[in-house]
């Protein structure tokens, strides 16, 4: 029996939670129309190298000048009486240099005084411009103050302008121009719809504050761009401060109490600026929203990069070549690795490496014992450690043999024995790795700095000995004392850049301690390696 | 709740959080934009101009509402502009309407969706955004009446053709069921 229904009901149950996934296709074209695939694809590769290169020069422009602000501003605080001098002795002049300076500094090039007078006023203007701005305060404009608590390192861009500003833009009002210029606005506005355009300081006070967000958003395109139409900004910003400072110098030249507002302005500026509290309360924000939208991703790498094999101490050998000098190995270590972002800043990874390792003992004399000494052959016995002497310290003794120095030769055999012979004693060792590491993100943007620990096992696979020297180079076979499997500890920086969001590249300097190496390490043997790993990351 | 993060962040424009947006929304709107276009190409032209409009006038959405039902608004919207100037046949007198809310069909709970999928979709343009509107998303004649820029009639008239002909297309894939069955 056919039950009847309404045919809004059976459409309404049918259509009940429809969803279907919509194409891939779909989402590539919205990315496109939103902007950030489009942005992506056409970064020019230099572009994005240039920008890591010409940011690490910044980043170290930034410490190397922070060093030297304090003489900066030693420098600059006795302008502040030079100008008080000025004032005293100079008070006619001052007054024309005032009138100078609103005007035109041409009409004062009436005569040599006037001349005089003008360059030292503006010369005094340029150098406290110059300390102030190294003090990252400014008594004489609120604006740039404000400007300056917004970001401390902008202040090194005002000092730049300042430095290379002052003296001829105190006649020129074309920076005023530039500071409203749509050109320079117009990327930001396209971007992100913050008030650039607008023609007072706040915007830039809103701009720079703005530009955190940027840098996690959008392409180091953009990034330069703003940063530099910001920088522009500040410069303009700044010239028209220094502009308006003209005006208003002279007034606070002769104004007693220029310095006291100049040092009141120092501490209202300090007690505003932000405290590591705040940052770091600021960036677990972050960290939060980016948890939750958080989701892990797989990368699988391959890297490639030289070993350097040594040892903090000791000798593999014995302890009778302890005092040897060595030769550090520089080998190969290729690989590939697994790794998986448990948060956005932390992520565990494995992998596999091929890494070989050579360590170096100089002045060896190595006994041989011999089985067959007839027809000028001889076949020597597996490796003995115990067959190794120094020949620094042994080189009286009766093992010696200046003979053999002269080359590796079968020697007249005395009691089946072959005395021994001086070389260099190489152990060629080649390992598996199998590290397990954890990451930690310092800086998590496209461009990664992060630092690195874990532990490796390692498998032996290659295991050789030989001694050599000038002429000749004998294989003695494996060195049974190493252990077939031992472990390490890891420690390692790494920086990486994204290129997408599935490609990048990355290169990581680690400090491998080894454990357990040796099954009887009689001589204090603590070998290392370090390791400059180098590949591509690819994002699943 | 996770979705007001992720909302937070795509108004300022973080692409991660787009994306996470759009994997959390889009299957449940192409869903409702399959009903409202005649095929599959045209469901995806809706589906990219609506999450294009999302994420643009995102920074308008201020938490007081349900956020998918605000991107639900928004897709209904782009699928009405692609299709509010389209002519359906002849202008229908109201008094000439007949009440087909009682229509009824047999019990059809094997009609598969994909079928009724294809039916709405073989719907003449607006008596398909209609009958969708109406009896799927639930909105009045009122208001269709309002966001189609049509009259009451109009919208109740194409509602009842859009049933007659749901009517007869149930109907013949029955009868051709049952005949490919036996």
């Amino acid at each position: 029996m056919s039950e009847k229904k309404n045919i809004d009901r059976l459409f309404q149950e049918g259509f009940k939670d429809f969803e279907v996934k919509p194409p891939a296709m779909v989402w590539d074209n919205i990315g496109q129309e939103i902007g950030h695939n489009k942005k992506q694809k056409t970064i020019p590769l230099w572009w994005i190298l240039g920008g890591v290169a010409a940011g690490l020069a910044i980043l170290f422009t930034f410490i190397y000048t922070g060093v030297d602000n304090d003489s900066l501003i030693n420098d600059s605080l006795p302008i502040v009486n030079t100008q008080e001098k000025v004032r005293k002795s100079n008070d006619s002049q001052i007054k024309t240099e005032t009138k100078d300076v609103d005007n035109s500094v041409d009409t004062t090039l009436d005569g040599k005084e006037s001349i005089k007078d003008v360059q030292l006023v503006t010369k005094d203007l340029d150098s406290e411009q110059n300390g102030l701005n190294n003090l990252n305060e400014n008594p004489v404009s609120d604006t740039r103050t404000e400007t300056q608590i917004n970001s401390p390192k902008k202040a090194s861009n005002l000092l730049t302008a300042g430095n290379s500003s002052t003296k001829s833009d105190l006649n020129k009002n074309t920076v005023i121009n530039t500071y409203s210029s749509p050109s320079k606005t117009g990327a930001n506005d396209r971007y992100n719809k913050t008030p650039i355009a607008q023609n007072n300081n706040q915007s830039v006070l809103a701009t720079q504050s703005d530009n955190s967000h940027v840098v996690n958003e959008t392409s180091k395109e953009v990034n330069s761009s703003t940063e530099n139409n910001s920088t522009a900004m500040n410069t303009a910003g700044n010239k028209v401060g220094i502009k308006d400072s003209s005006k208003n110098k002279v007034d606070d030249i002769l104004n007693k109490d220029a310095l006291d507002s100049a040092v009141a302005a120092v501490d209202s500026i300090k007690k505003k600026l932000p405290t590591l509290e705040e940052i770091a309360a600021q960036e677990e924000k972050e960290d939060s929203l980016n948890v939750a939208v958080f989701k892990g991703k797989w990368a699988a790498s391959t890297q490639v990069g030289p070993v350097y094999s040594n040892s903090l101490s000791g000798s593999a050998i014995n302890s009778e070549v302890i005092d040897n000098n060595r030769d550090a190995g520089l080998n190969l270590s290729y690989g590939i690795g697994l790794s998986y972002e448990i948060s956005p800043r932390w992520s565990v990874r494995t992998g596999l490496n091929q890494v070989n390792m050579t360590y170096s003992t100089q002045d060896v004399n190595y006994q041989v014992n011999v089985d067959i000494a007839s027809r000028g052959q001889f076949l020597p016995q597996a490796y003995s450690s115990s067959a190794i002497t120094s020949a620094v310290v042994t080189s009286a003794s009766p093992l010696s043999n200046d003979a053999l120095d002269t080359g590796f030769a079968v020697q007249e055999l005395v009691d089946s024995q072959l005395q021994g012979f001086k070389g260099e004693l190489y152990q060629r060792l080649g390992y598996i790795e199998v590290p397990l590491e954890l990451r930690y993100s310092l800086i998590n943007n496209k461009f990664k700095v992060n630092v690195l620990g874990g532990m490796s096992a390692l498998f032996l696979t290659d295991n050789m000995v030989t001694v050599q020297n000038d002429n000749q180079r004998l294989e003695l076979g494996e060195d049974g004392n190493f252990n077939e499997f031992n472990q390490s500890a890891n420690f390692g920086l790494g920086l990486s850049y994204d290129f997408t969001s599935k490609l990048g590249v990355f290169i990581e300097p680690t400090f491998k301690y080894q454990l357990s190496t040796l099954r009887n390490n009689v001589a204090d043997f603590k070998p290392y390696t370090i390791g400059v790993q180098s590949g591509v990351a690819l994002k699943f | 709740m996770v979705y007001k993060k992720i909302v937070s962040l795509c108004q300022k424009n973080d692409p991660k959080a787009q994306r996470e947006l759009y994997e959390m929304f889009s299957p449940k709107l192409y869903g409702s934009c399959l009903r409202y276009a005649p095929n599959e190409q045209e469901a995806q032209d809706i589906l990219q101009d609506s999450f294009i409009t999302i994420f643009k006038k995102i920074d308008q959405f201020k938490f007081k509402g349900s956020f998918e039902g605000w991107c639900k608004r928004i897709t209904v919207n782009t699928a009405l502009q692609r299709y509010r100037g389209t002519k359906v046949f002849d202008l229908v007198n109201e008094d000439q309407i007949e009440d087909v809310e009682a229509v009824e069909v047999e019990e059809s709970d094997d009609v598969p969706l994909k079928e009724l999928l294809f039916m709405v979709q073989q719907l003449p343009e607006r008596y398909r955004l209609v009958f969708t509107m109406y009896v799927m998303d639930g909105y009045s004649h009122k208001e269709i009446a309002d966001m189609m820029k049509i009259t009451l009639g109009t919208s109740k008239s194409n509602l009842a053709r859009a049933r007659q002909n749901l009517q007869i297309m149930v109907k013949s894939w029955r009868e051709s069921h049952n005949s490919n069955a036996s």
